[in-house]
Order: C-alpha cells, then structure tokens, then sequence
C-alpha cells in the first residue's frame, strides 16, 4: 500500500535548485548569512553551508539524499558543503543539457544514468592522476623559488580562507589571528613538527573552549590550562602546584547503599554512626594531602563543610569529559575502582571571571608537544557565538584533513622511493618522474622539482606548513583551483572519455563564478590572468619574473587586506569527488515509494519514505 | 499521537532589510527606544489587551522583556542588547538606538551590505582608538581624591531611570546614599589581594525615600517579640554560630536510606535531645548570637533566648556568604556532632532599629566592614523595584571605574565630539582608507557620513521637548537651546555636559546639519567639573556591540521562519 512516485531528471534538478537558491547568497567573504527562527522560538544565525540545510527540515527524499551526502562530506574536511550544492546543480544541469542536445537521437533515462556511470568510473579512474600531475605541481610552484611569499605563514592564510566563508568580515577579522594563536600555545613553539597538535585539538576541541556572551568579539583570548564552566563550591587562595583528586560520584553513596540492603534500626546512636563512616572516609582522604577536590556530581553537605575546615577547594558538577580528559592527560593515578577516585596534579588553580560568570580554572602540565590552553569565545549574543564556535571547530577538522592527506602523499612517495639515500637511486627516480611528466608542465623546472622531491624523499621535515606548502597542499582561494582543474580536464592529456571530462569541466567554473557573482567582470580577468600564467611556466618562465605584470588577485583578503588567503586542494579533490557519487547516487533513483511503515536504520532514508534504488 | 498536524512550510523572506514592512518596523522601535532615552525620556506603559499586570518603565531591559517581536531581525537585536545590559548594566538604549540607526542610514544611504560592514569596522576601531587614546577630549579621568566625578557618574545613572519617581531632592540623597556604600565596600588596604566588600540592598516599602541609608555590617528583620529582649543587650563583641542547615527538628534531611523504627524510640524526641545538645554547647561556649539559615526548633529557641542568647532563623541563602565573609564564621552543616571551635565568629556589636512596623537588627562587624547594608524606601513596590535595581546598575557602574579609571562627558558631548573627529579623521584620510577597506571613495564617506549622522542623533534624542540641538564648532561640545530662543546668542549658561561655559564668538550649528570637518580641540584647564558622566567601559563595548550587532543585521541575506 504506497504510492509511487516516478523520479525525472528535471525533478532532480528543481529540488537541488531549491537548496542552491538558499545557499548561494552566502557563497564566500562577500555573500550574507542565512537567519533561522526555530518553531521554539530560537533564533539561529548562520552562514554555513552544512548547518543551513540540516535546519531547512527538508521533507522531499531527494533533498533529503542529497543532505545526507553533504554531511558525509562535512565529516571529513568541514569544508566547501556551499559548493558542493553549486557543484551538483551545475553538474545535473549540465547533464539535462547533453540530453537535451542528444534528445532528437536515441535518448532514454537510461542514458542519465550511463552518463552518470561514466562520470563515477571518470571519478575513480582519472581524477586522482590529474590532480596530482596538473595541479599538485603548479600549486608548488606558485609558492616556490621566486613565488609567493605568504607572510605570516600558512596557517593564517589558510585559517583567513577557511574563516572568511563562514562569518562576517568583523568577526572574521578578530578569529583568525585568535585561532592560530591558540594552535601556537597549544604546539608550544612557532612551528611545529608533528600533526599531533593539530590531532589533538581536532578530536578535543568541545572540551577546549568557553563561551561568553554579552561581551564583543573582541575580547576574545586564549587562556592557559583548562576551563571549567563551573564555579567552586569552596574555595580557598593558593599558590603552586597542588594534588587534586576526581572522584565521579557522590562520596557518601555507598552508605546510602548500605542502607537499603539492610535494614537499620532506629537508635540513638545510628544517625552517629552514619556520620563516622563518612568521617573515617574523609579522614582516609585528607591523608592524601589533596587540596583540590573535582566532582562530576554533586557531594553531600557534609564533604563541603569537611573542605571548608580543612582548607581544601572543591568543585562540583563539573563536565565528566573534561575531567576524564585531565586525568589522561597527566596520567592520574588510579586510587580505587569503586568508588573510582583519582588523583593527578595541577600546576595552579583560580577562579576565572568571564562576562558575568565565574569558572573554575586549572593549569595541567604539558604532555609531549601539547599544552593545554582554553578558547575563549565571546560574542554580544548566542547566535553569532555559535557560529564562532562552529567555525572554530571545522578549522581544525579542515587542518588535520589537510595534514593527514598531505603526510598520506609523501608516504605513498617514500614507498615508491623506498631507501632514498641511495643518490644514485635517487637520480634515477628524478629522471624517471622526467620521462613520465613529459607532457605536463612540471618538469619544465627540473631544478625545483629536484629540490622539492628530495626534501619530500628525506620523510622528516622541519616544519610541518612549509612542508605542505612545498608539497603543493594549498592554492589560492576564489577560484584558482577550479580554473586549473577546468583547465587541466579540457587541455592536457587525453585518457578518460571527453563526454565526462567536459561536462566536470564546465560545471566546476560555476563555483567560482557564483562566488564572484556581484563582479562577473573580475572574474573573468583573473581568469585570463591566472591562464596566461600558466601559459608561461610551462615555458619555463618562474613567478618572480611574471610578477613585474600584473599581479594575482585571486587570494587577496575579503577586507582587502593585502595577505594572501589559501585553501587546501585536498579538500576540494574530496570535494569534486563527493558530488561525482552524488550525482550517482540521485540519477540511479527510478521511483520513490512512500510507505506506512518503519524503516530500518540500516537503510539509507531516515524514517518514513524510502529510496527504492532502481538501476 | 492520535493527532497528526501535517507540517506548515516556513516563512522565508529574501533581502530582509530591503522591504519596507521590515524597515518601518525597525524604524518603529527606534522611535520606540529614543524617547525612552535620557533624563526627559518617557515612560512607557506595556500591558496586555486580556488584562493582567501593567508595566511603567523607561529601562531598557525591562522593555524588551515585556516586548514580543515577531520579526526575527527584531528579536535578534533584542537579544543584543539585554545580553549587553545583563553584563554591563547601562548603555542598553544607547546599544539599541545606535545600532537601528547605523541599519537605517546604510539602507537609506544604499551602501552594499558588505561595503557599509566594512567601513562601519574601520571607524569603529578608528573611534575605539580615539577613545582610549590621550589626546581624547570626552574621557575625563576619574579623580579617586574627591567625590565629585563619582557623584557624577551616579547622577547621570540614577536620573536616567524616570520610573524611579524621584523628586530631585530625593534623587541627590540617593546618589549619595549609592556612592557612600560603593566607598565602604572598598578595602582600605591595598596590600596584597584584597577582596571586595559586599553591599546588601534590603528594599522597605511605604517608608519615604528619604529614609534610605547606608549602615555597616548587616540588618536583619528580627521578629516583634524578641525586641524587648533586644533592648538590654550587654555590648559586644559577640561569639556567633552559624548554620545552614535546618534545626526544626524534621527528619526531611537522612535522604533514601530505610528506616524501621522500634516502637520504644520516639524520633522525634530523639532529634530535639540532639538539638538541645547542641543548644546546651553554644551556651557553654559563651555564643552571643545564634543563626540559621533556615527554621530553629521553638523549644530550642526558648531555651537559647533562656540563657541570653540572640536568635536569628530563617536568613535566607542570599545572606549566608554576606554573614561569613563578615563575621569569619564558617556554616556548621550537621547537628550530630559538637561544633568545631574554629567554626566560630565574632560580630562586633548588635543594634536595634524601628522602621515603620519593622524591627530591623543590625550586625556591626568587628573588624574592617566589609560588609555594608544599603537600606532604601520609597512608596509603593514598583517604584522600590525599579530603584533597587538602579542602584545596583549605579554601583556596578562605579565599580568599572576601579578597572578603568575614566569616565565619558555626558548629555551628549561624547557623541557630537566623536563624530565631529571621525569626520575629520576620515575626510583626511579617505583615500587611503578606501584602498585598504577595498571599496570605493565614495562608499566610504557615504558610510563616514552614516556613522556620523547616527553618533549625533543619540545626542539629539536626549531632548524630547522641541529644543534646538547644536554644536560648536571649536570643541564639538552638545549644546541645547530652549524652542523659543530663535538665535545662537541668547544666554546658554553651559554645555550639556557642564565642562564648558558659552563665549561670545563660539561658533555653533545645528547638530545633523552641513559644516566644516575640524578637529574637536581640547579644552586646557577649565575650572568648571563636568556634571554629567557616562560610564566609560559600558560605552565603549556599548559601541562596540552596536556596530557588531548592526553589521550582522546588514549581513542577513535570507530569513527562514518556522511557523509550526
């Protein structure tokens, strides 16, 4: 008993519309955001991509399919979920047209789907080679000998990218330098040599931030050590690192527990003796010679009138992670399992005034490369709070994306290139990658290409951003690695099927355009411009040379500051390729069928209708 | 679920801001919260069209309480400005009126969202720099040696809030009242960290305003009865105990353990002979005063009022950290075991005093006070309502000083000083300001000229009645002339502020009209005191969430309003 509903191509394509007509007004620095007013009354402001289509409560299967690719995608790089909908609008559209073109000749729905096969297979097959031989190389280039200086480093320039999508110039201006702030206080020095920062605050990052509103972005901080969005119950001033104990349940449960299992008798002396079991209790735990006492949960009066003679500071309902996060971090030592108490050292203790709250504040001594500090968030109210800590999340997931692809490349290189320090092999391998660049443009500048596989080849690098630089991990944002692969798709090499190539090809240039929607003009020059570059490395030319012309504009600053802002290719490699098995996955649906009854979570829908997959 | 409503669609509107539903509504509000604004604001009566209680304030965080928005923008802007009030506690109107207008004159002014953002950051950080710089001439230095620039930041915060009724003499006796506590909260000695004194506010109603005092240490209500007994009190020092949990004697406090009673035992009894224990211990141990934070069993009242000792139950939590941080005690939680000695503290001496029908028990503290009692009165509940929190909001004000040590000129002469700058500032360096910011050099006047025409209506908002608005044109100081005055010459005594008194030959224009850019020049050794000042950090975030509010109104694209 469920209708059916049959699914065109052009139904595809008025249901992406839909999401793109949302989306594209918050398309890059110069695009606005999008305000919600929840049913609840909430309001919710947001200019991100992935966050603006879970609120629209899609209703329709497709959209809702097409949602859930964009989340898989957001998991992994926390990046371009706008253009990915730009990307798969133009896709579909342009795949309407080619039937169209072919309409008068043998067409059917099959042929969509033939097309769409195609386009997956060009996805397996193809892509990876041509990103890595048209655009890997140029990026490196772009940024070597006699190119681009990026001052202040990659990492402002690729925070400053990823930030200026997402909020308001104003807000923007103040996050990025706060951001890589705080990953130089938590690595500890300028430039680090590991991803385990970067991990670290990938993974932790909910139990490193405080937000506080009412007060401008502009006191925003990083602060040292941990904080704790709870203020102390009994506090005492004191100097110096201190022993705490956790403890994650209330002291005097056991006795409660002794009490229903059996029965007490109602005497003078019983309520005496309650309190001298907890008394030895808290007797045994000053013997511990703790002065600081942290508790997921609430404790009994008893404990904080205890504290309060002893002098010894407590805190309650702390948050659990954060204190399971403590412990790891300085290896707390395991006291008991039940009830389970730890106990671990902090360097200091204080209480924190933020905006009109108090916190509890605790400094944790620094384990291997990372140091523990705090985000500070503020902003004048909830929704632009949000957002900054929105951002301040997918940063770091766009960072450990970026470093853990670039680590994974030069591991497959090192594989390739197992014993590098034979010189001789060594040779061989740059001649060898000669003969087989040949067609590209990349050997047209043997010098650097020698010198930057070498380093790639010696495995450890000095710094983990110069190297991703020289591994040609970032380009340019507003648009340059789309003109290259544009580019790279209709003019170099030959393999793959041209059907496909040309219609990626022309779908991609769609991002950028929307992007620079309000200046078509501009764009178009800086397309010519970066073209005409590219023209002259293959000759052989280097940047510094070209610089005397005219100058790449593509990366210059939302508010015109002058630096240069990038964006990893990684992502929009992954980019290219969620939307390729997207469009898979919406053109092999033949029907819709709408059922009564519960799905299983194991499918792919969510609760009431159904993707019949139908190829 | 045997009902299931099917879903209505949103609401979604494209470009807010460019439909004139919205921006009548925007414009409404404004109009709705500057005649609000200052010391001639009006009041504003919200009450329900079903019935139910009527509200009369000017206050801007009980106004956009009481309000509803439908408009998401609106809503949005309201949460701005009481997350604002909730940590700064002035400036609320100043936020919300400044903000609408910086809206309105990019709207009128057409500048693009993301142009208007920009330059509207740019001046910012401009003003922001102007305002902590020393070459500043509206930032006065708050002189710690005399009351004066006190009295005046009290002034200008307590005569704002019109619901507070207050006839001007009973206006100057809470400014002095108000100041007087915040100076006894402060420590005297400045060694080593010292912590703040407390100041309790006990609100009595039906008493005349003018009975309102500040008192050290802390006043309790003590009942009828007891104040015979009061009355022949032996002078202090007195020993005190304070508890915190219940002494009436219930057994509400074991928690889930089982109980089974022997028929033999009578709890009931046996608690009271555990409360008489503790009773018999305090009077063994010389206690002067025993307290509880909740209710005292009678028998073991009678029995300590027996022996000479005061009794006080039912504190309340709010005063329990007040009475330890004064009196050193430390809250005894349990009644089963003896009282730790060290859990004792002292209270310097005990007074009686009679307001009205209420018998008010002051605790002196013995040591330095750092406690202090700020006892006010006035007529009926709301005006007391109203006026407690002003002088909250009054004394968290003079507590910003101790960090910032500056206050504003006030009546409006910050506003129309700061405008005439920026105007100069920016015509002088439009160019290369416009290069930097990326746009255009006539985007970036049009957005001085907004920001400018915004600053200079907060000061022409402060007048409700018809008068003139002018400022000068050496030192950009806020002038106002009564309606009838037809001419610039008539006998203006003083600018708004007060730091300034009028000359022949200072030239003047009107305030939002056309006049050559200069730069405000300082005022050198005037022996006039300014009389109005503005707190100057609640200014200068009030500014600065203003221009980050209005920035991320411009930058709304599209709203989505669900309507289920």
């Amino acid at each position: 008993m469920c209708e059916a509903e049959a699914v065109s191509l052009q139904a595809c394509i008025s249901v992406v519309g839909a999401l793109e007509c949302v989306v594209r007004r918050c398309v890059g620095p110069d695009g606005g955001s999008v305000l919600f007013t929840k049913d609840t009354g909430e309001i919710v402001i947001t200019r991100h991509g992935q966050r603006i289509l879970t609120m629209l409560h899609l209703d329709h299967p497709m959209a809702r399919m097409v949602l859930e690719c964009v989340c898989a995608h957001d998991r992994i790089t926390a990046d371009g979920s706008k253009s990915f909908i730009l990307l798969l609008a133009a896709l579909l559209r342009g795949i309407r047209d080619s039937a169209n073109r072919r309409h008068n000749a043998s067409w059917s729905p099959a042929t969509n789907r033939k097309l769409a096969n195609q386009l997956l297979a060009f996805c397996w097959k193809e892509l990876d080679d041509i990103i890595a031989h048209d655009v890997v190389p140029y990026a490196s280039f772009l940024f070597g000998f006699g190119g681009y200086r990026l001052e202040g480093g990659v990492l402002p320039a690729l925070v400053e990218g990823y930030v200026a999508g997402r909020v308001a110039t104003g807000q923007a201006e103040i996050l990025t330098p706060l951001l890589c702030e705080f990953y130089k206080k938590v690595s500890h020095e300028q430039d680090s040599t590991t991803v385990e920062p970067i991990t670290f605050l990938h993974s932790n990052f909910p139990l490193l931030y405080a937000k506080v509103s009412g007060l401008p972005a502009g006191c925003s901080q990083v602060v040292k050590g941990l904080v704790l969005a709870c203020d102390w119950s009994v506090w005492r001033e004191a100097e110096g690192p201190v022993k705490a104990l956790v403890i994650c349940e209330s002291l005097d449960k056991p006795l409660v527990a002794i009490g229903d299992s059996m029965s007490i008798c109602f005497q003078q002396d019983w309520l005496l003796r309650s309190e001298s079991a907890m008394k030895q209790r808290l007797a045994r735990l000053l013997c511990l010679q703790v002065s600081v006492v942290l508790s997921s949960v609430k404790q009994p009066e008893c404990v904080l009138e205890w504290a309060r003679l002893n002098g010894v500071c407590v805190l309650e309902c702390c948050d659990s992670e954060q204190l399971d996060l403590l412990c790891e971090f300085n290896a707390a030592e395991m006291l008991s399992v039940q009830p389970m108490l730890r106990v671990t050292t902090l360097t200091f203790y204080s209480r924190l005034q933020l905006g009109g709250c108090r916190y509890a504040h605790l400094g944790v001594s620094p384990n291997g490369s990372v140091h523990i500090h705090t985000l500070v968030l503020c902003a004048p109210a909830s929704g632009p709070l949000e957002q900054s800590v929105c951002v301040s999340q997918g940063v770091f997931t766009m960072l450990q994306h970026l470093c853990l692809s670039v680590l994974r490349m030069r591991e497959q290189s090192n594989d390739t290139v197992s014993l590098s320090d034979s010189h001789q092999y060594q040779i061989e391998r740059d001649s060898d990658s000669l003969t087989h660049d040949q067609p590209h443009m990349s050997t047209t500048l043997p010098d650097q290409s020698q010198s930057s596989s070498l380093d790639q080849s010696q495995g450890s690098i000095k710094d983990l951003w110069a190297g991703i630089l020289k591994a040609g991990g970032v380009l340019p944002v507003g648009g340059a690695f789309e003109v290259l692969l544009h580019h790279s798709l209709l003019h170099c090499g030959n393999h793959g099927d041209l059907e496909s190539r040309s219609l990626l090809a022309k779908a991609i240039l769609s991002v950028p355009r929307s992007l620079h929607s309000h200046r078509p003009r501009y764009f178009l020059q800086q397309q010519a411009q970066l073209m005409s570059k590219l023209q002259l490395l293959k000759q052989g030319h280097t940047l510094s040379e070209l610089r005397s012309g005219s100058d790449l504009r593509f990366g210059l600053g939302p508010a015109g500051t002058g630096s240069l802002s990038v964006e990893p290719i990684c992502s929009k490699h992954q980019l290219v390729m969620s939307v390729l098995q997207c469009v898979n996955r919406l053109l092999c649906v033949g029907t819709i069928l709408h059922t009564r009854t519960p799905l299983y979570r194991t499918l792919t829908a969510s609760t009431e209708d159904s993707e019949e997959e139908d190829v | 679920m045997s009902r299931v409503c099917k879903k209505r669609p949103s609401l979604c509107t494209d470009e807010p801001l460019a439909q004139t539903e919205v921006l009548q509504k925007l414009s409404l509000l404004r109009h709705m919260l500057s005649s609000c604004y200052g010391p001639f604001g009006r009041l504003k009566q919200i009450h329900n069209n079903v019935g139910g209680h009527v509200l009369t304030t000017s206050t801007s965080s009980v106004l956009l309480k009481a309000l509803t928005f439908s408009e998401p923008l609106l809503k949005l802007m309201a949460t701005f400005v009481t997350n604002h009030i909730s940590r700064f506690g002035d400036c609320g109107l100043f936020t919300g009126i400044f903000c609408i207008g910086l809206i309105e004159n990019a709207e009128k002014l057409n500048l693009g969202a993301a142009a208007a953002s920009r330059v509207y950051k740019q001046l910012l950080k401009e003003s922001v720099r102007y305002l902590t710089s020393d070459c500043c001439g509206c930032k006065v230095e708050v002189d710690f040696s005399s009351i004066h620039s006190l009295m005046a930041l009290a002034h200008s915060v307590i005569t704002s809030k019109r619901a507070c009724m207050l006839t001007p003499d009973e206006a100057q006796h809470i400014i002095s009242i108000t100041v007087q506590a915040f100076l006894q909260s402060v420590p005297c000695d400045s060694s080593g960290r010292t912590c703040f004194g407390r100041t309790v506010t006990v609100p009595l109603q039906g008493q005349p305003v003018r009975d309102s005092a500040v008192f050290s240490g802390l006043l309790v209500e003590v009942s009828m009865q007891q104040s015979e007994e009061l009355q022949r009190l032996r002078p202090g020092p007195y020993k005190i105990v304070l508890f915190s949990t219940s002494l009436s004697g219930d057994l509400s406090e074991i928690g889930e353990a089982k109980l089974k009673m022997h028929t033999e035992v009578n709890p009931e009894g046996a608690l009271l002979d555990q409360l008489l224990l503790l009773g018999e211990q305090a009077v063994r141990d010389g206690v002067g005063l025993f307290a509880c934070q909740k209710v005292i069993h009678p028998v073991l009242q009678h029995y300590l009022r027996e022996h000479g000792l005061v009794v006080i139950e039912r504190l309340g939590a709010a005063l329990m950290e007040p009475f330890v941080q004064m009196t050193g005690a430390i809250m005894v939680e349990s009644l089963y075991s003896p009282v730790l000695d060290k859990a004792y503290g002292q209270v310097g001496g005990l007074h009686v005093y009679r307001r009205g029908s209420k018998e008010l028990l002051q605790l002196l503290p013995s040591g330095e006070p750092a406690v202090s009692t700020l006892l006010l009165c006035h007529r009926n509940e709301t005006m007391l309502d109203e006026l407690k929190v002003t002088c909250q909001r009054a004394e968290h004000i003079l507590r910003l000083t101790l960090k910032e040590p500056y206050a504003l000129l006030g009546g409006g002469c910050t506003e129309t000083m700061l405008s005439a700058y920026i105007r100069y500032m920016s015509q002088s360096k439009a160019f290369q300001a416009a290069t930097a910011l990326n746009c255009s050099h006539s985007q970036f006047l049009l957005g001085t000229e907004a920001f400018c025409c915004s600053l200079q209506s907060m000061a022409s908002s402060l007048n409700h009645g018809g008068q003139h608005c002018l400022m000068d044109l050496t030192h950009a100081h806020h002038w106002v002339t009564a309606v009838d005055m037809d001419s610039q010459t008539s006998a203006l005594l003083s600018c708004s502020c007060g730091l300034m008194k009028d000359r022949p030959g200072l030239g003047k224009t009107y305030v939002n009209t056309e006049y050559r850019s200069f730069f405000p020049a300082l005022i050198e050794k005037s022996d006039c005191q300014p009389r109005l000042l503005d707190s100057f950090t609640a200014k200068l975030s009030a500014l600065n969430v203003a221009v980050e509010m209005a920035c991320l109104v411009l930058d709304v694209k599209y709203t989505i309003k669900d309507v289920n």
